[in-house]
């Protein structure tokens, strides 16, 4: 599903966010991503979902070659992936069913179709009652849900999410990681960004640590060892 | 629409009021011109005849079908009509004899051709006749002023529709800056580029429409004002009351033309911005 080689990406500066970096994901993987703040899992999500071009190095994700797409067809790449953005990037003048169907809007897919899907997922992540309400009135952790709703809405083969959980409780949290197990099983391939080791730890899933622009695979168990690693390296 | 929309309509409206206005009257001057450029009346000017002569030249020109009317103009009638119109000018001149015999008998004949050339040469070949004025003069005369006319009002119009095309351009920029995010999330979840362009494209065509709807009607009322207001002398009066407005077909062709402006205009902006990678070049959003 995704399959990177030699990877990098250098902004301005000049900042080596993603140094050689490979990577491969097989179809209907459940991957978590973990690693220090600032060590470019961001930068690396968007180089997957094409938001932004790498400087140079192979990568493919969901069928297509990133490096050679032509800009007609990024809509249609854009289409099979779903993205959870660190920052939600969710529409202002638009409600939350109105955010949450925008996929499916785009596919121009029949309007009972859309409202029957949007309902049905606003129920899943607990936000049937705020359906009519504006992103705006929305606390932190109700914004993060509807990104996660709009991202998953058009059943995409890639989910790919940057601190899905960052503003939820643990409860919720749970929750959340829960629904993309369900959806893993569908035959979503799920990647997830994040900090909450924990979380990690209390799931039995492949964990690969991104440090210093280099990616690694690592057991659950490990993650403690490496935080005092980190803890270690900062002192 | 916003504000910045409704100050765009007036402005556009006024500026396309201006421009249908010029189309109209030079329309409408070019029809006149197209009336006095083929002249009806013809002057055949006769060498020495008797009254036989006469009488059966008239005869030949009445049974050709391509002459409506025949009218003998002799060298008295002339003069007295010369003096009624001309009073003051002419009278003392005509009386001179000297003069006089430089003036023929003439008749004016009311022309229907379709081939005015040939008419002409068929009449020239009748005998007793000197000469055929069927308004040559006049009508490269008109041919120039038409030719200069259209000339000048297709450049006014060029430099008037550029205008409006900067103004709607300039208004879509805003547009699209305003909505620069909502764009950039459009693009992420997958919209084609011409999905992302459609709304900004029919905003500047409607801007276009609109405005031009309006100066159709301003320009109508403008007219029926003239219509109401001008007919002081009996001359003008006639002028004035066979101006005509556009045509449907032409009010149609207009509005297209003013839509397509609208459209053309904010497509060539927008497909400068919108190629898909908007959002990447816009370094640094993430927190
Ligand atoms: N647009 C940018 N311009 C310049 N430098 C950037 C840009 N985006 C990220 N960086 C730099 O690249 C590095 C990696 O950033 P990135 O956001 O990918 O980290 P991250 O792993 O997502 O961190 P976090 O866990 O805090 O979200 C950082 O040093 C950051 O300062
Ligand atoms: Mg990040």
């Amino acid at each position: 599903m995704i399959h990177i080689q030699h990877l990098y990406k250098t902004y301005p500066g000049p900042v080596h966010a993603l140094r050689d970096l490979n990577l491969k994901i097989a179809r209907g993987e459940f991957v978590f991503l973990t690693g220090p703040s600032g060590a470019g899992k961001t930068t690396l999500f968007k180089m997957i979902s094409a938001y932004d071009l790498a400087t140079s190095g192979k990568i493919h994700v969901a069928g297509f070659d990133l490096n050679d797409i032509k800009a007609s067809e990024v809509p249609y790449f854009r289409r099979k992936i779903g993205v959870v953005f660190q920052d939600f990037k969710l529409l202002p003048n638009k409600t939350v069913a109105e955010n949450v169907a925008l996929p499916l809007m785009i596919l121009k897919e029949e309007k009972r179709f859309i409202q029957k899907q949007v309902t049905d997922l606003l129920e899943q992540v607990g936000l049937s009652d705020k359906a009519d309400q504006w992103p705006e009135t929305l606390s932190g952790g109700e914004q993060q849900r509807i990104a996660i709703a709009r991202a998953l809405i058009h059943k995409p083969d890639l989910l790919i999410a940057d601190e899905p959980t960052g503003n939820l409780d643990p409860l919720l949290s749970e929750e959340i990681i829960d629904l993309f197990e369900r959806v893993s099983k569908q035959g979503t391939t799920v990647v997830i960004a994040t900090h909450d080791h924990g979380l990690v730890q209390r799931r039995n899933k492949k964990v690969l640590e991104l440090r210093q622009g280099e990616v690694r695979e690592i057991a659950s168990s490990e993650l403690i060892k490496n935080i005092s690693a980190t803890l270690a390296e900062g002192l | 629409m916003n504000r910045l929309h409704w100050m765009t309509t007036l402005v556009l409206s006024c500026l396309f009021t201006i421009v249908f206005s010029i189309s109209l009257m030079t329309k409408n001057i070019q029809a006149g011109l197209q009336q006095w450029g083929q002249p009806r009346i013809w002057t055949i000017d006769l060498t020495e005849a008797t009254q036989n002569q006469i009488e059966s030249l008239q005869k030949k020109l009445q049974e050709n079908s391509e002459i409506e009317n025949v009218r003998f103009v002799s060298q008295k009638n002339f003069v007295e009509s010369f003096q009624q119109n001309w009073a003051s000018m002419g009278s003392d001149l005509l009386k001179d004899p000297e003069v006089l015999q430089f003036i023929p008998d003439s008749f004016e004949i009311t022309v229907k051709s379709d081939q005015p050339e040939q008419l002409k040469s068929k009449i020239l070949s009748y005998e007793n006749v000197l000469n055929v004025d069927a308004g040559e003069e006049w009508r490269q005369r008109y041919f120039q002023i038409s030719k200069s006319l259209n000339q000048f009002s297709i450049g006014f119009l060029a430099i008037l529709s550029l205008g409006a095309f900067f103004i709607i351009a300039y208004v879509i920029q805003g547009s699209v800056q305003k909505r620069q995010k909502e764009i950039e999330v459009l693009e992420l979840v997958g919209a084609t580029a011409f999905d992302i362009r459609k709304p900004f494209l029919i905003e500047g065509a409607s801007l276009g429409f609109i405005s031009g709807s309006i100066a159709m009607l301003a320009t109508y009322a403008l007219l029926l004002l003239i219509k109401q207001i001008i007919p002081a002398s009996p001359m003008i009066a006639n002028a004035i009351t066979s101006i005509v407005y556009f045509s449907w077909i032409e009010v149609t062709g207009i509005l297209l033309f003013t839509s397509g402006l609208g459209g053309l205009s904010s497509y060539l902006y927008v497909q400068k911005m919108n190629t898909g990678w908007a959002s990447s070049k816009k370094i640094g959003s993430n927190p």
